[in-house]
């Protein structure tokens, strides 16, 4: 059976270090996960991935929501997003998005586990 | 100062001179014509009884059959008729009439049966004329009606305006016989003149007196009166410097005293009116805010110093101006539905905006009260608010960069936590040792509880505090979910009441229950069978809260005292709820391990 594959943005090191690690354990392909929605765009285009797990704030010009709507017009990889910011606002373009799921920090990972194999 | 002048009291008595004159002369040519017309019908009524009385006295002497037996013209000889005429002649001059007569009326014919002998005072000319004139049967119509008596008339002829009488007479055979007599009125010409003459110098005679008379009533009342009504028309306009001179008259001279004390008090109360206004102008114009008394068609009809600074308007120039010729933020509609407002009601408080005189605008809070008097007046005072609302406004902002900055804040401590967390997880994965990896599980759960504690401060409107029910509800929920192996096996009953606590209730509960759920989890359902996990919470009025947590586990073993037995994680239950929270702390462990924590909310105060 091919592992599901899963791409990691997030811009905390030691966050996407906890959650690469983790899914690893579980058994998924998770990749070097990356810090910039730049980054996950170009990323996406080259790497075939199943989900990826958005931070909504990330470092560069390009927030999560932004990467995932320019992932989205080429790839069919599911989002999941998680974010420290759970505002109003944020809330609103998440819905917005009709992503596969969000994840408010600190993002619990069975929970996160549960729902990629949900949905895939 | 304000005196009749003497020109003033020439004035007045020449017209006191002049209307008592009309009055006169209007008085004596009325009496004049009366006594005319009354004099004339004197005249008439003495004539006709001298006509009738000499008419009768023919009739009497000539005998009442004189007439029956004349059966024509000639039956009376000449002799006979002369002797009629001499006696009419000696009558008439007795009596003082001019004819007397007697009259045949004969199929149609006058024939003169007696007669006087000339016209006494003129007898050359008048008998014939007078006979002619009386051959005329229609001059005796009056008298040959049908059931005519005595007919007086009134004629004219050559010598002026006369009278006579007809009195008709019926003989035995039927026939009509009439004695008339008649006099000329001249003859009363002369004492109808004088009467008219003594009318005319008794109205001069009255003339004269009222003239007379007009004089010292001019001087001592009306000029008096004039002088008191003139005075009282000054004070009536505000003017109290007149001279109220004494009179002769005591009524007058009582009213002219009355008017003197009236004008004092006058004078007294308006020096202190004016003073007053004065004084209030004075604070109005020195008066840090605006000020306006505007009329019921919004034209400013006073404004002070500030308004003028505020506005950069002069005075003059807002006196020609009207409110929304200022006004920024109602139109001219709004402005006068504004006003009808302010009319009806009474008063009004609001804000609003007016415009420099540089364009440039300024705020306004408007104090305004309707007075009815004088046609109705609004007064205004007109706050600049322009400084407060800016201060308002940084005040504001400050107060919003601070919140996001404390929540910034929050979100930043929840951050570092989960990433503390993650650093436990990376060293958890490291260790062989079973009981230093559940140690760190354990004190990643700590950690998360208070994580979560930042995490609903951040999310909420309040920075100060979180519902302490949703917090539970939320912290039991995820450490649970942890813990199964098998998801359902655990079953949560909550009566959980919903409340905002401060953040230092909310941690140290927060910790409580992750270490009595994680202990509850561990160890109140060995081989995985399931079991039930009870919370509770509470507030009471007076701010006393309990928080219980109980499971349908087997409970202590015996002999164990969790205060003197228990680990690290009881410790710190015990700890933090009897040191930190302040409370009481009631543990069971029969029949399932129960925990009831209670404290007051009043030993916590908000810190922001």
């Amino acid at each position: 059976m091919v592992a599901i594959r899963i791409m990691v943005v997030e811009d905390e090191a030691l966050i996407a270090l906890q959650l690469t690690r983790a899914l690893t354990r579980d058994g998924f392909d998770v990749p070097h996960p990356v810090a910039a929605g730049e980054e996950a765009v170009v990323a996406a285009r080259t790497g075939d991935y199943d989900v990826i797990i958005m931070d909504i704030t990330l470092r560069g010009a390009m927030d999560g929501i932004e990467a995932a709507r320019a992932i989205g017009a080429f790839s069919g990889a599911k989002i999941i997003f998680t974010s420290g910011h759970s505002d109003d606002e944020t809330m609103r373009r998440v819905r917005d998005f009709h992503s596969a799921g969000f994840y408010s920090k600190p993002v619990d990972i069975e929970e996160l586990k549960k729902t990629i194999r949900r949905i895939m | 100062m304000r005196t009749s002048s003497g020109r003033r009291k020439f004035g007045t008595q020449s017209v006191l001179i002049l209307m008592f004159s009309a009055i006169v002369v209007v008085l004596s040519v009325s009496y004049t014509v009366l006594l005319i017309q009354y004099r004339t019908r004197d005249v008439i009524k003495l004539a006709d009884f001298q006509l009738l009385t000499a008419a009768a006295f023919s009739w009497e002497l000539l005998g009442h059959d004189y007439h029956d037996r004349i059966n024509d013209e000639k039956s009376v000889s000449n002799e006979r008729f002369a002797q009629i005429v001499a006696r009419n002649d000696y009558l008439c001059r007795i009596m003082d009439i001019q004819y007397l007569w007697s009259v045949l009326v004969t199929d149609g014919d006058i024939v003169f049966t007696s007669g006087t002998h000339s016209d006494l005072r003129d007898p050359a000319s008048a008998c014939a004329t007078f006979f002619e004139n009386h051959s005329d049967p229609a001059s005796f119509a009056p008298a040959l009606e049908p059931g005519s008596g005595t007919v007086f008339s009134t004629f004219d002829n050559e010598w002026g305006k006369g009278r006579q009488v007809l009195i008709p007479h019926q003989d035995i055979l039927g026939r009509t016989y009439i004695f008339g007599a008649s006099m000329q009125l001249t003859k009363f010409d002369a004492m109808i003149s004088r009467t008219v003459l003594i009318a005319c110098g008794v109205g001069l005679a009255a003339i004269l007196l009222a003239i007379l008379l007009s004089v010292p009533l001019s001087r001592f009342v009306v000029s008096p009166i004039k002088t008191l009504t003139e005075g009282a028309n000054l004070m009536a306009v505000g003017n109290f410097d007149i001279i109220l001179a004494p009179s002769r008259i005591r009524e007058l001279h009582s009213l002219s005293v009355s008017l003197g004390t009236m004008r004092t008090n006058l004078t007294q109360y308006m020096d202190r009116l004016r003073e007053s206004e004065l004084r209030q102008h004075a604070v109005l114009q020195r008066a840090l805010d605006g000020f306006w008394r505007v009329s019921l068609d919004g034209r400013i009809i006073e404004v002070n110093q500030a308004y003028c600074e505020m506005s950069g308007y002069t005075e003059e120039e807002l006196l020609r101006m009207r409110i929304p010729d200022v006004e920024a933020e109602e139109s001219k509609t709004d402005t006068e539905a504004h006003m009808s407002t302010i009319i009806q009601r009474g008063w009004d408080r609001f804000e609003s905006r007016h415009r420099r005189k540089d364009g440039s605008f300024f705020d306004i809070e408007t104090s305004v009260q309707f007075r009815k008097e004088q046609g109705g007046t609004v007064y205004a005072f007109l706050h600049d608010t322009t400084e407060r609302k800016l201060a308002d406004a940084r005040i504001r902002k400050s107060l919003e960069e601070k919140t996001t900055l404390l929540k910034e804040l929050h979100h930043r401590t929840k951050n570092n936590m989960g990433i503390i967390m993650a650093l436990l997880d990376l060293q958890a994965e490291e260790l062989d040792d079973e009981r230093l990896r559940a140690a760190l599980s354990d004190t990643k759960n700590r950690i998360k509880s208070m994580a979560m504690v930042h995490r609903m401060i951040y999310e909420a409107n309040d920075l100060s505090r979180l519902d302490l029910g949703d917090y539970v509800r939320e912290l039991v929920n995820i450490l649970v979910r942890s813990f199964e192996r098998k998801p359902g096996k655990i079953a949560i009953e909550e009566n959980l009441e919903s409340f905002p606590v401060l953040i230092d209730i909310a941690i140290p509960c927060g910790l409580i229950l992750t270490e009595l759920v994680t202990n509850a989890l561990k160890h109140a359902f060995p081989g995985g069978e399931g079991g039930r996990i009870t919370l509770t919470l509470h507030r009471a009025n007076d701010g006393a809260i309990e928080l219980g947590i109980a499971d349908s586990g087997p409970g202590f073993v015996a002999g164990f005292d969790p205060r003197r037995d228990g680990h690290l994680g009881l410790q710190t239950v015990l700890a933090l709820a009897e040191n930190q929270l302040g409370g009481k702390v009631e543990i069971s462990g029969d029949n399932g391990v129960r925990w009831l924590i209670s404290f007051e909310e009043s030993a916590f105060k908000a810190r922001i």
